[in-house]
């Protein structure tokens, strides 16, 4: 069947079996391979994406159920993503890196709906509860966020005064 | 790992649905967010030849309130959990909403897909029993209105035919304090057991109507009625609250499992069940 899923700002038109995963159309069509596929059944979070802004695990959406969204993976090229990302470098929120697309995706996505919450160790974990990490126990990836959500707070004011 | 070959459906209007649904009836099964199904077709628990995606129909996802709440089946869970009106006509929904699975699972899953796959480790069912909801059911000869006490038959069986939609859940409910008490463990999401409570209560502080209703404590959720039926007319505190517990004897069949072992699940269960109701109680005074 014929799909038609915009993915990072570009559009693609594949001929997929309806079986497909979103996951394997990722990684396997469009050879996007940053999403990663971890526990496969909805639990680790490591396959996370953004569909039309919103997160979602790509290990159990069918390819089908993407036709005429938006996807968003840890390839997109966004200021506030690359933030996240250097704050996961700099607060080493990672070890073995599995786990690591899937955080941030998941991070940009509770950093872009925080809205008038403060993002605190609480926001955060709440939110982070679908994505599992077995290296870290979690405390370099919570101050990672934090720093993120600094990191970008203070280039907008930046932004702002020039 | 890949679900079994099916075709994929997508029909953009009711007409459409219902002719699919009359042509391949027990060969189809709706697909909604697909959080439920979609898991079990990839460790081939189950294989459905033909798979009926709801998602481009219009009309399906609403959350309204005039004298009742009425909920479309397409809601995401994740509005559910973030609607202003269920927070406030249905604080019971809008609590367990917020504790169904994780973000990413209440992005994609529907209330109306939690209700209808009767997973009995899902948090909907329960839910519903406590709020009395009723069912809006379509098929291609009509509609028809099914109270949710005889909606959930058994694990993944429902009152639904292999023809018949869910188009509206309606609670007439609203206005109590509610809550949903949910015990996991750190590994998993999904209830180890939960209670879900809806009370009003009289002016003098006795109980004028409450639900009660639990998850994954049998095959299917639970409703308490025997627990209800005693609780109405009395204060609740830890003689009434533990009578009440007393009373769920004939529909609780907890077993060892690597949760735990039956004697452990039961000493947790009460602590729950008790303190939850004590809690609600004092909400709502």
């Amino acid at each position: 069947m014929m799909v038609n899923i915009r993915v990072n700002g570009k559009q693609y038109k594949k001929d997929i079996e309806p079986r497909l995963l979103l996951v394997n159309f990722l990684r396997d069509e469009l050879n996007l391979t940053g999403t990663h596929i971890g526990c496969d059944t909805s639990n680790c979070g490591a396959c996370t994406v953004l569909m039309d802004g919103k997160s979602v695990k790509s290990c159990t959406v069918l390819a089908m159920q993407a036709n005429n969204h938006e996807i968003t993976t840890i390839e997109h090229e966004d200021p506030e993503l690359d933030a996240i990302k250097d704050a996961y470098v700099e607060e080493q929120g990672l070890q073995c890196g599995f786990c690591t697309p899937g955080m941030i995706i998941e991070s940009f996505y509770l950093l872009k709906n925080a809205g008038d919450k403060e993002v605190d160790d609480d926001y955060i974990k709440k939110n982070l509860r679908g994505n599992l990490c077995r290296c870290t126990g979690y405390r370099s990836i919570i101050d990672s966020i934090k720093k993120a959500n600094k990191n970008i707070k203070e280039r907008e004011e930046i932004h702002v005064s020039r | 790992m890949y679900p079994e070959k099916f075709q994929y459906f997508a029909p953009s209007d009711m007409a459409s649905l219902e002719e699919l649904l009359d042509k391949y009836k027990d060969d189809s099964k709706i697909l909604a967010g697909g959080q439920s199904i979609i898991p079990l077709l990839k460790m081939r628990f189950t294989s459905i030849p033909n798979i009926i995606d709801i998602s481009n129909i219009s009309g399906l996802s609403f959350i309204k309130h005039n004298n009742n709440l009425e909920i479309g089946p397409m809601t995401r869970t994740a509005e559910v959990a973030a609607s202003n009106t269920i927070s406030v006509n249905c604080p019971l929904l809008f609590d367990a909403a917020g504790k169904v699975a994780d973000p990413q699972v209440r992005n994609m899953g529907t209330i109306g897909g939690d209700i209808c796959e009767a997973d009995p480790r899902n948090d909907m069912p329960a839910v519903m029993l406590a709020l009395n909801a009723e069912f809006e059911i379509t098929n291609s000869s009509g509609k028809r209105t099914l109270n949710s006490s005889e909606f959930f038959k058994d694990a993944y069986t429902t009152a639904l035919d292999s023809n018949d939609i869910l188009t509206k859940i309606s609670i007439k409910n609203t206005g109590y304090h509610g809550k949903y008490f949910k015990y996991t463990t750190l590994a998993s999401d999904f209830a180890v057991f939960a209670v879900a409570i809806n009370m009003k209560l009289n002016s003098d502080g006795t109980v004028k109507d409450i639900g009660i209703a639990l998850t994954n404590v049998s095959s299917t959720a639970v409703k308490a009625e025997e627990a209800e039926t005693y609780l109405i007319g009395k204060k609740i505190d830890d003689k009434t609250s533990e009578e009440a517990f007393n009373k769920l004897s004939n529909i609780i069949e907890l077993d060892d499992d690597y949760n735990g072992t039956k004697e452990d699940k039961e000493k947790i269960l009460k602590n729950i069940f008790v303190k939850g109701l004590k809690e609600v109680y004092g909400d709502s005074k």
